[in-house]
């Protein structure tokens, strides 16, 4: 558990998938008093209103929708802005255990990690062909992002259930972070000196909602992954 | 038909300007330098004189050319202006939920301020 100098800022993304928030953020802040929810109503048809979040959660509303990177970014700039020591995702749809938090930040607390990431054990178990692609595509961005940091990025680099500390929130912070952030920030991270772990997890089946990434999404993530790719071998991790 | 097609396209670009929907600012001078082309493109005389100029054997590609010049000059300030104006409404938008977080962090944590 941390200690009272430790304040934990977790951030709830979220995108039409109110429903699970009231309980979600009830968990984290029965977690302990160092632990501050936050929601980042990432533009929303049906805006999250006070009363879908417990008393005592920070709740940003964004008037569009901006993606996950955004989303990253109001969080990092609080956490930065009022010195919390560590960062906290996880999703709003129930796929990610709160009660696994404490086990997520112990790296970052002890500082042994800059940031951890929770990699799904059963991430690859189904099966049908858009499972199929979404494997090959997986296996894509973890095999380039192993390469671009000498395997030392995570081999789950679309989990969206990390935590970073305040120093990897500074540098993170200082790149502008794609709509699905996720895998370039664990290829930033090992590429600026951070030291990133991983503990393995059992991703529970969504409770709400059904995904973000609908196919034109996951095209334009493939393609912005690439352009990422090239930029940064050709502009070798240059901030904004 | 020549004559028509040229006007025509002037005739937008003034409704464009009156309007103020097109803003007369670094990018205005590649439209102007485009109806310019237009009317000038109709003398065979100007053609032929400013493909010899650009060493250009086939006369009428000169124009082709420069009009496709035009083109990408104005594509690559359009897209350096939209990545800048993206980048400043991120920024602003950051800003403006960080007060509003802010003034809840003090509600709720008032000693971390």
């Amino acid at each position: 558990m941390p200690d009272s100098n430790n304040r934990i800022l977790v951030f709830v993304p979220s995108f039409n998938d109110r429903e699970l928030l009231r309980p979600l953020t009830s968990q984290i802040l029965a977690l302990g008093k160092n632990f501050q929810p936050m929601v980042v109503d990432d533009g929303s048809r049906a805006p999250v209103q006070k009363n879908d979040v417990t008393e005592g959660t920070l709740l940003a509303r964004v008037p569009d929708n901006f993606g996950l990177g955004m989303a990253t970014h109001i969080a990092f700039d609080h956490a930065i802005l009022h010195e919390y020591s560590t960062v906290v995702r996880i999703d709003a749809d129930g796929q990610h255990p709160v009660s696994l938090i404490p086990r997520i930040i112990a790296p970052v607390l002890d500082g042994s990690a800059d940031i951890v990431v929770a990699e799904r054990t059963n991430r690859n178990k189904r099966t049908g062909f858009r499972e199929t692609i979404s494997r090959l595509v997986r296996g894509y961005l973890s095999h380039t992002a192993n390469i671009m940091t000498g395997g030392r990025a995570p081999s789950d680099v679309n989990s969206g259930f990390f935590a970073a500390n305040l120093k990897s929130t500074l540098k993170i912070n200082d790149f502008s972070l794609d709509r699905f952030p996720e895998p370039q920030i664990y290829i930033l991270a090992p590429r600026n000196g951070l030291v990133v772990a991983s503990m393995k997890m059992e991703q529970s089946e969504r409770k709400y909602g059904t995904s973000t990434v609908t196919l034109g999404h996951a095209v334009r993530l493939f393609y912005r992954f690439n352009i990422f790719v090239l930029a940064e071998l050709l502009q070798k991790s240059s901030a904004r | 038909m020549k004559l028509v097609a040229v006007l025509v396209l002037a005739t937008l670009f003034l409704i464009l300007i009156r309007r103020k929907l097109l803003q007369v600012d670094l990018s205005f001078p590649l439209f102007l330098g485009l109806v310019v082309l237009g009317f000038a493109s109709m003398s065979h005389d100007f053609i032929d004189w400013i493909a010899a100029r650009l060493d250009i054997l086939d006369a009428p590609r000169a124009i082709i050319m420069i009009t496709i010049a035009i083109l990408l000059a104005l594509y690559t300030s359009l897209a350096v202006a939209y990545s800048r104006l993206r980048h400043q409404q991120l920024l602003l938008v950051r800003h403006i939920i960080s007060k509003e977080l802010a003034v809840q962090e003090k509600s709720i944590n008032p000693v971390s301020e």
